[in-house]
């Protein structure tokens, strides 16, 4: 039932905020025509609202509906985050990371706003943490939890409100790029669950051995209170291995199989993961293979196949209706229902969006 | 009349040029993969072949001659590799091929370390090049073969070091084999990129073939730049010539030229300057003057490079070299693939 109340109303949004329309507001990183990145912030027709220039290229944002601000993460390996005033539609500051540590590109708000949680590697000793930023006190970092693995990714707050779960993508990287892979040989990736009192571990779930090539990255929970993962293959490029999987705290992972070609053309990378308004969609981009997929969330049945080149980022779609919003990195805003796709006009399409957009209001 | 003559010159002047079609893509792939990368992998293939045979002859007579012989047929080999090494897609990124070839750069030192110790307790299932094909990618490839047989404990190769380098040129041999199968086969990947369509299960058209080597050769730039120059490079006063692939064995300057050869000759090819919806005409000659920069680049800093790195003169060609393959990389990616109607995608390439 938590896991329901999730997809609940806007009661959270200021009346400053509602005032910007009942359609949504969309939030994502992005590459401007002339080479230089931004934070953007549009409306349900792709309607500019703000275009913030950073110094880096983006990935994800995190959003507290109780402070009315977004903090949008550098692309890892980076070491700053960007807080957005919603109202004033402003960068208002810019945390840093510690030295000799890096953002993972991905961070969420517990349920009062009051802290920031972000994924961060130690460069030296490859350690995946969680680091906590108080923003009560100028996102002051005040301290951190162990991921439960190497290269934590994306994280969510679990619906209680009271845990995170954690992707760790179970890649190290070298510590001169932050980027080329480590060890691949000795990788493990799980989902960790981790009780934000104590900031202990409560679940660890690995991939069984045949799939330990397999790095979990994104997360996204739907009505059910199902956490669906994206994957992408880190094994032989032939190999078609399952890339889209769940998990129900408390039990095992499991994973879904693509039918052919799409298997195939997947090309063992997914790129992003969202539920829909109502939580029973779920969609699973694969920009390599330019193709996002719908799943049914109850059923785990795939319920539609968008063709997007370079389709990555996902959000539930305008309005509160079935289906989603998808960006890509060709500068397109669709809006995606079972009933077919339609372009959302854009100031911006000689942009090239970010990996993740964000709906900031329902 | 007159005056319709001119207007009919005027429009045929003035009409844009037309955008490339699906068969101008096709054509391209066509041009690049018979042109190019087929008989680079068939090249790769018939230098391998003979680099265990010249491992025999130095192991069996050690002298400076053998030597020598040795080492132009492991430079042959490096070359062939510089033609293929950024392909990686296909045949190459299958099985880990790419790894297995050539384990480099290994920051780790992951195949030093393990060649240390086999050296110090050799073990003889690997001098089976089957067995050997299946164990650590950082024994079974270039780097290995160079550190045995140029590495600092060439002055003493042992009788196991020789049959391990014996059983690496065999492996590379079948590696190269496998991959040439795995372009040319019946179901190849040199008929599947050449039969791009709706029926195809992997290149839904022909500008997504078209957009695959788009990537491949940009790669090569970025690994030309980022993997072989700019960390040698260092900051000022700070080179690192032990960063340089292959300094061991004398070929970083043949396997360096060879990478610019490959790069120019797959960009000729594509000829994305022909593709594009407008005209092209400086693009293409900038690239030709960039090209040549860079050939002169390597000259200026003068031979060997692992020794030249360091010296002013050194350091400058090889800025040269690295100014003047950023300009290529820049045009093709801005400029010249939009043109061309191609992408290599924004969130396609990435790993997050």
């Amino acid at each position: 039932m938590q896991a329901v109340a999730a997809f609940g109303g806007t009661g959270l949004v200021s009346p400053a905020l509602a005032a910007i329309g009942d359609n949504g507001l969309y939030v994502s990183g992005c590459r401007q025509a002339d080479g230089s990145f931004a934070a953007v912030l549009f409306d349900e027709r792709g309607r500019d609202l703000a275009v913030l220039p950073v110094e880096t290229r983006l990935h994800d944002t995190a959003h507290s509906g109780m402070l009315n601000r977004a903090v949008i993460f550098a692309r890892r390996p980076g070491t700053l985050a960007f807080v957005i005033d919603l109202v004033s539609r402003r960068l208002e500051r810019t945390i840093m990371s510690l030295a000799g540590r890096h953002f993972y590109g991905h961070g969420v708000f517990s349920k009062d706003g009051r802290i920031l949680y972000a994924t961060e590697n130690d460069f030296a000793s490859g350690a995946g943490l969680i680091g906590l930023y108080d923003s009560s006190d100028g996102y002051r970092r005040i301290g951190e939890f162990p991921s439960g693995g190497v290269g934590p990714h994306e994280l969510l707050l679990h619906p209680d409100g009271r845990s995170l779960i954690v992707a760790n993508g179970g890649i190290r990287t070298n510590p001169e790029t932050g980027r080329e892979k480590l060890d691949l040989d000795t990788m493990i990736s799980s989902l960790t669950r981790i009780d934000l009192a104590h900031g202990t571990i409560t679940e660890s779930v690995a991939l069984p051995k045949a799939m330990k090539l397999l790095s979990l990255r994104h997360l996204a929970i739907d009505a059910t209170g199902a956490v669906w993962f994206g994957a992408q293959w880190e094994g032989d490029p032939g190999e078609t291995p399952p890339i889209v999987g769940r998990y129900r705290p408390g039990s095992s992972l499991s994973t879904l199989m693509l039918p052919e070609p799409l298997a195939r053309v997947s090309q063992g990378y997914v790129g992003s993961v969202a539920s829909d308004a109502q939580g029973d969609l779920v969609a699973t981009s694969c920009p390599k293979g330019g193709r996002i997929i719908v799943w049914e969330a109850k059923t785990g049945k795939i319920a539609g196949v968008a063709a997007l080149e370079d389709g990555c980022g996902v959000a539930p779609a305008p309005a509160r209706k079935r289906g989603f919003a998808m960006s890509s990195g060709g500068g397109l805003l669709i809006d995606w229902s079972l009933e077919g796709a339609s372009p959302i006009a854009s100031e911006g399409s000689r942009r090239s969006w970010d990996n993740h957009l964000r709906k900031i209001i329902s | 009349m007159r005056v319709l003559c001119f207007l009919a010159i005027l429009v045929i002047l003035c009409s844009p040029v037309r955008a490339a079609t699906p068969e101008d893509h096709a054509k391209a792939v066509a041009r690049v993969v018979d042109g190019a990368i087929v008989p680079a992998f068939g090249a790769l293939e018939a230098a391998t072949a003979k680099l265990k045979p010249a491992t025999e002859s130095y192991c069996r007579q050690p002298d400076p001659a053998h030597r020598e012989a040795l080492r132009a047929a492991f430079i042959e080999v490096l070359k062939r590799w510089a033609h293929v090494d950024f392909l990686l897609f296909g045949p190459l990124a299958e099985s880990q091929r790419v790894e297995r070839f050539a384990f480099w750069p290994d920051s780790s030192g992951a195949g030093a370390r393990q060649m240390r110790r086999l050296r110090a307790k050799p073990d003889p299932a690997l001098l089976d090049p089957q067995r050997l094909g299946k164990s650590s990618a950082a024994i079974q490839g270039l780097p290995a073969f160079e550190a045995l047989l140029f590495g600092d404990e060439a002055a003493a190769v042992k009788d196991y070091d020789c049959k391990l380098a014996v059983a690496i040129a065999a492996n590379l041999e079948q590696l190269s084999n496998e991959m040439v199968r795995g372009w040319t086969a019946a179901d190849g990947w040199r008929p599947l990129m050449l039969s791009a369509g709706p029926t195809n299960s992997y290149y839904a058209t022909p500008r997504e073939a078209a957009n695959e080597l788009l990537k491949a050769v940009l790669t090569g730039f970025v690994q030309l730049r980022d993997q072989r120059l700019l960390t040698a490079l260092g900051k000022e006063g700070g080179a690192r010539p032990e960063k340089l692939p292959y300094w061991r064995s004398g070929g970083t300057d043949a396997y360096l030229e060879a990478t610019l050869a490959a790069l120019k000759q797959f960009v000729a090819l594509f000829d994305l300057p022909g593709l594009s919806d407008q005209d092209m005409a400086s693009a293409k000659s900038s690239i030709d003057v960039q090209f040549k920069r860079a050939d002169e680049g390597l000259a200026l800093a003068g031979h060997p490079l692992p020794q030249t790195i360091a010296a002013p003169t050194g350091r400058a060609g090889v800025q040269q070299v690295l100014a003047a393959m950023k300009i290529v990389q820049d045009l093709i990616g801005a400029q010249l693939a939009p043109a061309a109607g191609l992408s290599v995608g924004f969130n396609a390439l990435d790993g997050d």
